[in-house]
């Protein structure tokens, strides 16, 4: 009991730092353009808006992120004084956000539209045709007034019965792009979302849309996994060297976040607790959205473990049986240890099943069940090495057929051994699927990914979430340890 | 039945066998002796095939257990083995160690196999430790364990691969006390040892193995008393001899040390070792080494099982101790020595020459 007290205790007090870091803040107030000028900056990576920022403030630091919600996360902890980013986004954030503001000065603009593979060329010329036909009609500029407001995230988009008679237009978001792109109630919405589901209307198209991690987004289509990417993705002319872009579907400004007061407001700590949980999990029943991302966290985690063990077990056994093939695993699962996991689920994904139907979760257990296998053929190596040949001996002399020996006597030995660096490795292996993200899975990182992208809440969700994989992790070894344990001492039941 | 039929083998950089023949029959206890290097145990694992012999044939009741298709498995349920290093199974507690292999092997019931393997335990008197674990067992227990082991199995042969030479002096009289109890004329026992007593104490056969061969066969008595060849005579002589070299700069720690290693390995009485001990230190360092200067003193002594011979010769102009002034240490000294003899001879390195027996 008093070992679960220290633990809870400890990851008490992680969480209190780690907010009370959340909160610290520098003083400055900046109120015009011509203040940010040697500031430190945000910026995502991979957007257009560093090369603006080095033209307009030259003297400034830019700092890289992954994601809007990171910039906004790092601009309400005083890491950076101000970040790009356009209006329409700008606009959702204040609404989340009461800390931030944007200043009205604008500092460029950009052109949003939506990618195309080389393989959906064709559809690319309706949508096209599509999009300058309601640009006549004024339907486009009912669309942009309805979506890009200050309260567009909070729009539905109009529902269609898609016959889907030409076959399937298969998309792929980030949803954390509100108002282009957003999960609301667990649906996706968004200005792009409704404009592609009238175009299937329109072109006798079903609408399928997936999820993807922003960083994989345009690789997706570029590699022709997917037909259509959308998430508010700017035009440059860089992308559009790797995938088509329709016409522009809005112009917008670019504007500077910034804090707006460097005083946190009255409400108190519990307060601001409870308003981040209703806004992080009640609210439009997002819990529900974390709720099946730990369960595919879990999914991929237990059955990756499950096959990667077996798997690791089988190539020991034959490594056992050939000596060529044990020349030939030795080396192949010390290259494999060598690769990041990243490289090899998107190898898995884009390349080897890019063609077939496999989803991202299939893909993700495949890839991480090789990737254990191999760590776990890796262990074995050490631990039978580490059996005395006595051992064997022994068993071999009382008359053990010598598969039977090997699994009655050695086995249980080396996993001992092993056993706490294979905990250790089931322990980075949960950690590791945190990437599926890159392959089209909602695990639960990335469903607190699209909240935060949807909320804006700085810190919560990942405190949320470090909670969530501490009690993963320690379930799924806890059960783990169990067979092991009682594989390794090998008690006999005697009767009584 | 046991039979070699000019057996060889090979390694890449030695020839331990070269035409080894050779017959045990059942009930026969048989001590494997000689220099090392010369593949004693290399032919007790060949008995249940743990080694192959690059030529020749090893034959089990008559059926030739090197031919190709042999079931190695099957003989071996038949032929149990002790070895040096105990060989536990350490993941097992000591009653499991006796249990999973019957249920594995013999596949009988969970309930038999315990009760015959506590019934085992009980008779070698180490019921008491059934739940405990091979690394709470001293050395003596673990290898006790082992043969008891092996016994469940209830094996027709029982092979011991230098069973003793793992232990601390104090386990090794628990182990073979064990190991004679088993002998009991109804099981076929092959025992590698280089303890020369107990091989003379439990044999019904001793083979010496030399030069590639079993180079001589017989009881103990014609082995150790009366051989006929000459490298098994300089063998056993050699087992009961000690040399040591000493000078006015040696350690004597050590040399003590060198020959308490004597007396327990001989297995001399205390009286007798303090017979040696006394000589050493009265004799030897008292009387000698202070005449002599820098010259050395060569101490041997031979064990013949009852008596010890003493010969010193030492270098330097010509010095009997014994005639010198009645010290104390020499007053000693002629009290537990009988047959004294000096002799000086002018052209040899060392010319002083003592022999002596204990009284």
């Amino acid at each position: 009991m008093n070992k679960r007290f220290f633990k809870a205790l400890v990851l008490l007090i992680t969480v209190l730092l780690l907010s009370s870091c959340a909160n610290q803040k520098e003083s400055e107030l900046i109120e015009s353009v011509e203040q940010l000028n040697g500031k430190d900056l945000g910026c995502m990576s991979g957007s257009i808006f560093d090369q603006l920022i080095k033209e307009k403030f030259p003297d400034s630091n830019i700092i890289y992120f992954n994601s809007r919600s990171e910039l906004l996360l790092a601009l309400t902890t005083g890491k950076i004084e101000g970040f790009v980013s356009d209006e329409p986004v700008a606009m959702m954030m204040i609404s989340q956000n009461d800390n931030v503001n944007y200043l009205d000065e604008a500092v460029g603009n950009v052109e949003y539209g939506i990618c195309f593979s080389d393989e959906s060329k064709d559809k690319l010329l309706q949508f096209n045709e599509y999009l300058l036909k309601i640009e006549l009609n004024g339907h486009l500029k009912q669309l942009q007034d309805k979506w890009i407001s200050v309260d567009g995230s909070n729009q539905k988009k109009e529902e269609y019965v898609l016959s889907g008679e030409n076959g399937v237009l298969r998309c792929v978001t980030t949803p954390d792009a509100a108002p282009f792109s957003f999960m609301f109630n667990n649906e996706f919405q968004g200005f792009e979302v409704e404009l592609l589901n009238e175009f299937c209307y329109e072109y006798g198209y079903d609408l399928e849309i997936n999820t993807v991690a922003f960083d994989a987004l345009l690789t997706s289509v570029a590699m022709n996994k997917y037909d259509v990417a959308f998430n508010g993705i700017y035009i440059t002319e860089e992308r559009a060297k790797s995938v088509n872009f329709c016409s522009p579907t809005y112009k917008a400004d670019d504007v500077v976040m910034v804090r707006n007061n460097n005083v946190n407001e009255n409400t108190n700590i519990i307060d601001s607790i409870k308003d981040s949980i209703y806004k992080d999990f009640i609210e439009e029943d997002r819990y529900k959205l974390l709720l099946s991302g730990a369960f595919t966290t879990l999914l991929i985690s237990v059955l990756s473990i499950v096959f990667g063990s077996g798997y690791g077990l089988l190539m020991y056994i034959l490594s056992r049986i050939s000596k060529g093939f044990k020349k030939f695993m030795d080396y192949e699962s010390k290259v494999v240890a060598k690769l990041p996991a990243i490289v090899i689920l998107m190898i898995l994904f884009y390349e080897v099943f890019r063609t077939s139907s496999i989803n991202g979760v299939t893909v993700s257990i495949i890839g991480f069940s090789f990737i254990f296998g191999n760590t776990f053929y890796n262990l074995l190596n050490t631990g039978v090495a580490s059996v005395d040949k006595g051992q064997d001996e022994a068993a071999m002399a009382l008359g053990y057929e010598k598969w039977l020996a090997f699994f009655h006597i050695i086995l249980p030995q080396a996993l001992k051994t092993i056993l706490d660096p294979y905990i250790m490795e089931v322990i980075a292996l949960i950690k590791n699927t945190s990437i599926v993200g890159y392959v089209s899975v909602n695990d639960i990182t990335r469903s607190s990914d699209i909240i935060r992208g949807r909320t804006y809440d700085a810190i919560f969700p990942l405190l949320i979430l470090a909670i969530i994989y501490y009690f993963l992790c320690s379930l799924l070894v806890w059960v783990i340890k169990v067979p092991i344990r009682a594989y390794i001492t090998r008690k006999v039941n005697y009767n009584d | 039945m046991i039979r070699f039929e000019h057996v060889r083998k090979e390694y890449e950089n030695a020839i331990p066998h070269k035409d080894v023949n050779g017959v045990v029959n059942d009930g026969d206890v048989v001590t494997i002796i000689g220099p090392s290097g010369t593949g004693k145990s290399t032919l007790l694992r060949m008995i249940n095939g743990l080694e192959k012999p690059t030529s020749g044939k090893i034959f089990y009741n008559d059926e030739e257990i090197t031919a190709a298709n042999y079931d190695l498995v099957k003989l071996r349920r038949k032929v149990g083995m002790i070895f040096q290093s105990f060989n536990l199974f350490n993941n097992l507690s000591v009653l499991d160690n006796l249990v999973l292999p019957q249920l594995d092997i013999l596949k009988i019931d969970k309930e038999a196999a315990r009760k015959k393997a506590m019934s085992t335990l009980k008779k070698m008197g180490l019921d008491r430790h059934y739940q405990q674990m091979p690394y709470q067992l001293s050395g003596g227990q673990k290898q006790r364990v082992a043969i008891a082991r092996a016994l469940v199995m209830e094996p027709e042969v029982i092979l011991f691969d230098e069973p003793t030479s793992a232990l601390d002096p104090a386990m090794v009289m628990e182990v073979e006390n064990t190991i004679k109890w088993l002998a009991d004329g109804k099981r076929t026992m092959l025992i590698v040892t280089h303890d020369m007593n107990f091989a003379r104490e439990i044999s019904t056969k001793i083979f010496y193995m030399d030069e590639g061969e079993i180079y001589e066969t017989g009881t103990p008595e014609e082995i150790f008393d009366h051989p006929k060849r000459s490298r098994t005579k300089a063998f056993v002589t050699n087992q009961r001899l000690l040399d040591i070299s000493i000078d006015k700069n040696s350690d004597f720690n050590i040399i003590n040390n060198q020959l308490q290693d004597y007396i327990k390995t001989q297995k001399i009485d205390s009286k007798l070792g303090y017979n040696i001990i006394s000589v050493f230190e009265e004799l030897v360092i008292q009387n000698i080494i202070p005449a002599i200067g820098d010259n050395v003193v060569l101490l041997s002594l031979f064990y013949d099982g009852k008596n010890i011979d003493y010969k010193v010769k030492y270098g330097g102009n010509q010095f009997d101790p014994l005639t010198q002034d009645d010290s104390l240490s020499l007053k000693i000294v002629k009290n537990i020595i009988s047959n004294y003899s000096y002799q000086y001879h002018d052209n040899a390195s060392k010319p002083n020459s003592l022999k002596f027996n204990n009284k």
